[in-house]
């Protein structure tokens, strides 16, 4: 490998509750530049929870994200929204499209919030749906879309602006094995070609397996499953 | 930005642009309402003003020396007449020179022979013969009078020119020097209310009522602004998540309410001026209003047109803070907190508001009145609509603790988890129901003041001119001829009553003009006999002033009572009017010992004339006894006792108007806010009702959880309204009318009940589609 | 399925006769089909000869020699070192993880930890057979996948043993 490349962004002991149950004890995870990471680990871990705060969408109770150099977690939540616009592509389990834009409205939102001119943006928006096989599903509404093509078009609108991390949680967990394959082959490709770097939350091994590593959550702390290099198994 | 919010609130998709018309409809509604009740003040005020000219009164007696008139004064008598129930403005003037104050409407006075009218009345004298109603006024038409000396439409007014000579002989009639300006509402010396409201707390009543119809259709467009609330609320959610700062957010949404605002006061505006001259024409104050008055001004204008849209922003600004804090707004389902007991204290606010002033006596001014109530009233309102959450949940705490079926449980627990959506449906009803029983109940109690209900023969049959009033000894003169009448003196006393006034007898040609009439049966002369008083346990008097009556006389008027047998004379009341009894048929007055002779050569105190009840006949004769006594400033015209009650009823039955408009209206948009929140409750029931029809709930059971759903808030808050509203309305009864509180009729009850029972029916009438909107499809992810 | 370390494992446990080392290998592993005495004398002189078990004086009794055989240092760093190194992942190591998790339960070692390790392993290779997949024809694709959907399925079975391992303790203690 080259030269060890930075660490984009970064967890260090967070601590997040909710009401009484606390969620994270102590959480530090860092992530360079161009990683693709995957963080698994049970359900009600906390997964999602350091998601959150690394993306700047919850405060940590103590703790301190970092991304490029700034803290995040001490940003006023319009700065923060302008990072997550400017900065970062989401794609998440479900319910992430507006119902009453259509698809490449929706791919087109991030730009049209950072201003950009509607006609630009919604060439950008085409270019990617172009990369993505959704040709001539443009102008359906989210409605209108099957399960695949709409996690398609959330990819799409999370790439848009040429985000340097991509947040992923169970980006295949509605969808069919074969879909979900190819939304994760299309992601991790998109990804790598334009450098960002993508921090997947998931339970599922297989789509793990589209990541460079693994971070177990367990009881509120982030760990790996192993220091050791792991054995090369018998080539197929 | 806004360009966004546009393209959400107006192409996205059929949800959207059905909610956005309901919202504007919503809005619509409100707003015509709105500025109906601005204009419909605005109107009533410039309608009080015409009257002021009507309200002219005689100049007291001067003081100090007196002023030199530079112009010259009118002679001027201003009476009311009536024909067939409805009243006539009647003006008879004479100018002294031509610098004389005009009336207004008309471009001079009208010379002797002439007179200037009204349209209306006008339409009438060419409708009517003229021995019923035309031979009342000499002279003939030189005009109409316009719109600047009438106060309605439909006013019956006549201005009729004399000489001077005919004034200065004609009793009651005086020099002014200007007519009266000041609206009858801030009539005080130097006027006497004929026509239009006096300051009797009219403006405290409109205030009440504004904010009776207002509130129902605020509560209206807050529940069709949560129209899919937690359909945008996601939408919201989403957009945060890829980076909208709050602030765009907070735009988006502001420009969504937005266009519906604009779009719906557009609708009133449209409405209202559509409605305009329909609404005109309903009798608010017992008269229509031209068209052009029920106007607005331009700041009523502005302020509409602002203010709702102000409004609609705001309010959607509260209803997405959630979100604007975070983009996990909705996705973290967290219960809200349940509603704490803190809620009940602006409804208990508003109640000791009004009680503080039971206690320790209202304000003097009708001013400081509105603003000692007026609060009180909007309090207990908005404390119904904020107290109804925590009351349902109290009402849940209560359905699960004696839950034993599922249906029931589950109801309970959605209950509890969310009350404030389960209250916000029945809001409206609730407040509607307030509304109800306030008017229902302080309609009641009004009704028991003595209404003086004529009946007994001779009733409608009698016509009684009267030319002497009872008034207290000493005390405040009762309306009534400021200048004595001539040859009048003070007779018949009792106690520390006395009758003032009287008339000379009729002549030979009166009399036979009166015979003449066909349907006459008799004419009976009360003359005033001084120093006599009548104690009539049977006509519930004792020591009242007394008139005698020959025995002859009065045979011919059985409804009037009768004589001891073998007497000639009788004595008699010397005012029908004031004896509180209009059945006098089996009363036998006690008789007077009185010479024919002397009886002959006593004026009169009344002039009563026996008819056959036919209303022409009636004119007719009042005609005839207008012409022979003309009618005296302050004095009633000749009216038979049924026309003199109904007119001490318009009061009564303008509130009765009022009440039933009230309630209408606030019924109406009560009934228009829950079907809106019964087809959002659909919408909101759809996914969790299809994941229990799925997992083996039968329908059956979702129907009675629903049932439950609303009929746990209803009851539960429309007892507390209820029960409120009777207590208000009892304050209120103390405080404003000095009656304590009657309970209003079984109608009352049967239409409350009623009403309950078809909020419910409207939501049980939803179960057809439960079947259809809960079916398999629906529970699918989306 | 690695017989001489399964019976060194039961060996660490206490000495043991050949005798009862069969008995308890047919009674936790056999599934039905017991060890011949056969490959358990030759597996145990085979041990004994490489020095990762010492066989006792032979006890004269009934039978053939009952020897009491106890293991040695280097068989339980042996031991050692099969239980924390994680089996090269393939298909059908269900009999090999069971063994290793069932062994390391009953000489109280860290089974989550062997678990763990045995996760990291899987998920490597998991990785490697994905870069195939995006980077291969269609015929590597579909072996490829063959192979992902059974280490899947090994690991869900380790996410449930790891679940399970307090119960499984106590089962195996008794």
């Amino acid at each position: 490998m080259a030269a060890r490349s930075t660490t984009i962004i970064e967890a260090r002991g967070v601590v997040m509750s909710f009401g009484q149950t606390p969620a994270l004890r102590g959480a530090s995870l860092a992530v360079r530049q161009g990683e693709i990471v995957a963080v698994m680990g049970p359900s009600g871990s906390g997964k999602s929870t350091l998601l959150h705060c690394l993306a700047g969408i919850l405060t940590p109770d103590e703790g301190e994200v970092w991304f490029a150099g700034q803290r995040l977690d001490t940003m006023s939540e319009a700065k923060r929204s302008e990072v997550r616009r400017d900065k970062f592509g989401f794609v998440f389990q479900s319910g992430q499209l507006v119902p009453e834009l259509t698809a490449e409205e929706n791919v087109a939102l991030p730009l049209l919030l950072g201003g950009t001119r509607r006609a630009a943006a919604l060439a950008e928006a085409r270019a990617w749906f172009g990369r993505l096989g959704l040709d001539g599903l443009g102008r359906r509404r989210s409605g209108e879309l099957s399960g695949g093509q709409a996690q398609r078009v959330a990819l799409a609108r999370g790439m848009v602006n040429g985000p340097q991390v991509l947040f992923a949680d169970e980006p295949t967990g509605a969808l069919d094995s074969m879909s979900g394959e190819m939304v994760m082959s299309l992601m991790t490709r998109a990804a790598r070609e334009q450098g960002s770097t993508v921090i997947l939350v998931t339970h599922d091994a297989r789509v793990a397996a589209y990541a460079d590593r693994e971070v177990i959550v367990r009881d509120g702390t982030v760990g790996s499953l192993t220091g050791a290099a792991p054995p090369s198994g018998a080539a197929r | 930005m806004i360009r966004l919010g546009l393209r959400l609130a107006v192409s996205g998709g059929r949800e959207a642009v059905v909610r956005l018309v309901i919202l504007a409809a919503s809005v619509g509604i409100g707003v015509g309402l709105l500025l109906t009740v601005v204009a419909a003040v605005n109107a009533v005020g410039v309608q009080n003003d015409r009257y002021a000219w009507l309200d002219t009164a005689a100049p007291a007696a001067p003081a100090g020396p007196v002023t030199a008139t530079s112009r010259d004064p009118l002679w001027a008598l201003i009476s009311t007449d009536l024909f067939n129930g409805q009243t006539i403005y009647r003006a008879d003037v004479a100018a002294t020179g031509p610098a004389s104050p005009v009336p207004p409407g008309i471009p001079r006075d009208p010379g002797p022979g002439q007179y200037y009218i009204s349209p209306a009345l006008s339409a009438l004298l060419r409708s009517t013969p003229a021995d019923e109603l035309a031979d009342r006024y000499p002279g003939h038409q030189a005009g109409l009078i316009g719109q600047a000396g009438l106060p309605s439409p439909d006013s019956l007014v006549i201005v009729v020119g004399r000489s001077v000579a005919q004034m200065s002989h004609l009793p009651g009639a005086a020099k002014v020097t200007s007519l009266n300006t000041t609206s009858p509402s801030g009539c005080g010396n130097g006027c006497e209310i004929r026509g239009g409201l006096g300051p009797s707390g009219v403006d405290l009543v409109l205030s009440v009522v504004a904010l009776a119809l207002l509130l129902p259709v605020l509560i209206f467009i807050g529940t069709a602004t949560r129209l899919s609330a937690a359909r945008r609320e996601q939408r919201f959610a989403a957009m945060r998540l890829v980076g909208a700062a709050p602030g765009q957010v907070s735009l988006i949404a502001a420009v969504e309410s937005a266009v519906a605002a604009v779009a719906g006061a557009a609708i009133g505006f449209g409405l209202f001026f559509v409605l305009r001259i329909s609404l005109a024409a309903i009798p608010f104050t017992g008269q229509a209003f031209f068209p052009a008055e029920l106007s607005l001004s331009l700041p009523d204008i502005l302020v509409v047109a602002a203010g709702v849209p102000v409004a609609a922003v705001v309010a959607a600004r509260l209803a997405l803070r959630r979100v604007t804090i975070s983009p996990l707004g909705v996705t973290r389902r967290t219960t809200p907190a349940p509603p704490r007991a803190w809620r009940v204290l602006p409804l208990l606010a508003g109640l000791a508001d009004l009680g503080i002033f039971v206690v320790h006596g209202k304000p003097a001014s009708p001013a400081l009145q509105i603003l000692a109530f007026v609060p009180g009233f909007a309090l207990i309102m908005t404390g119904l609509v904020i107290a109804g959450p925590w009351l349902t949940m109290a009402g849940a705490r209560v359905l699960a603790r004696r839950a034993s079926r599922p249906g029931a449980l589950i109801a309970a627990r959605r209950l509890a988890d969310d009350p404030r959506a389960a209250f916000r449906a029945v809001s409206g009803l609730v407040l509607a129901l307030f509304i109800f029983t306030v008017a229902a109940a302080l309609l009641a109690t009004q009704n028991t003041k003595p209404p003086f209900v004529a009946d007994g023969p001779a009733a409608n049959n009698v016509l009684v001119d009267q030319f002497s009033n009872v008034t207290e000894v000493g005390g405040p003169a009762a309306p009534g001829p400021a200048a004595p009448r001539s040859g009048v003196h003070a007779f018949g006393s009792g106690g520390n009553q006395v009758a003032v006034g009287s008339a000379p007898a009729p002549s030979a040609t009166v009399l036979t003009r009166l015979r003449q009439i066909s349907g006459i049966q008799g004419i009976v002369e009360f003359r005033a006999d001084p120093g006599l008083t009548l104690t009539s346990p049977a006509a519930g008097i004792s020591g009242f002033p007394a008139a005698v009556v020959s025995c002859a006389q009065l045979a011919s008027a059985p409804g009037l009572g009768r004589c001891p047998a073998g007497a000639a004379a009788a004595r008699v009341p010397a005012s029908l009017t004031d004896i509180g009894q209009t059945d006098l048929a089996e009363v036998t007055w006690p008789a007077a010992g009185i010479t024919a002779r002397r009886l002959d050569s006593l004026p009169l105190a009344s002039l009563e004339v026996t008819t056959n009840g036919s209303q022409p006949v009636i004119e007719q004769a009042r005609t005839v006894l207008e012409n022979a006594y003309p009618t005296g400033t302050g004095s009633p015209p000749p009216q038979t006792l049924g026309e003199d009650t109904t007119h001490g009823n318009t009061a009564r039955n303008a509130y009765q108007q009022l009440a039933d408009v009230v309630i209408l209206t606030s019924l109406t948009i009560a009934g228009c806010t829950l079907a809106v929140s019964v087809a959002g409750g659909l919408a909101d029931r759809k996914r969790p009702f299809s994941l229990l029809r799925l997992t083996g709930a039968r329908l059956g059971m979702l129907r009675r959880v629903i049932a439950l759903e609303s009929a746990v808030p209803l009851l539960a808050v429309a007892a507390v309204a209820i029960g409120t509203g009777f207590g208000a309305s009892a304050m209120y009864a103390t405080l404003e009318m000095h009656l304590s509180l009657v309970a209003p009729g079984a109608a009352y009850f049967v239409l409350t009940s009623a009403g309950i029972v078809l909020a419910l029916g409207l939501i049980l009438a939803t179960f057809p589609l439960l079947r259809r909107i809960t079916g398999p499809e629906t529970a699918r992810s989306e | 399925m690695s017989v001489p370390l399964t019976l060194l494992g039961l060996l660490e446990r206490e000495p043991s006769h050949g005798y009862d080392l069969k008995r308890d290998y047919d009674t936790w592993f056999g599934r039905g089909k017991p060890l011949p005495y056969g490959q358990v004398y030759a597996t145990l002189s085979r041990l004994a000869r490489d020095g990762k078990a010492i066989a006792g004086p032979a006890e004269h009794g009934e039978g053939p020699d009952r020897k009491r055989y106890a293991i040695t240092e280097a068989g339980i760093a042996d031991v050692e070192r099969w239980l924390s190194e994680p089996a090269p992942p393939e298909p059908h190591l269900q009999t090999v993880l069971f063994a290793k998790v069932v062994l390391a339960l009953m000489l109280d070692r860290p089974a989550d930890h062997y678990l763990d390790a045995q996760r990291a392993a899987h998920l490597h290779r998991m990785r490697e057979l994905t870069a195939l997949k995006e980077r291969g024809d269609l015929m590597d694709t579909l072996l490829a996948d063959h192979g992902l959907y059974h280490l899947e399925a090994d690991l869900r079975w380790i996410d449930h043993t790891a679940a399970r391992l307090d119960l499984l303790a106590q089962a195996v203690h008794q």
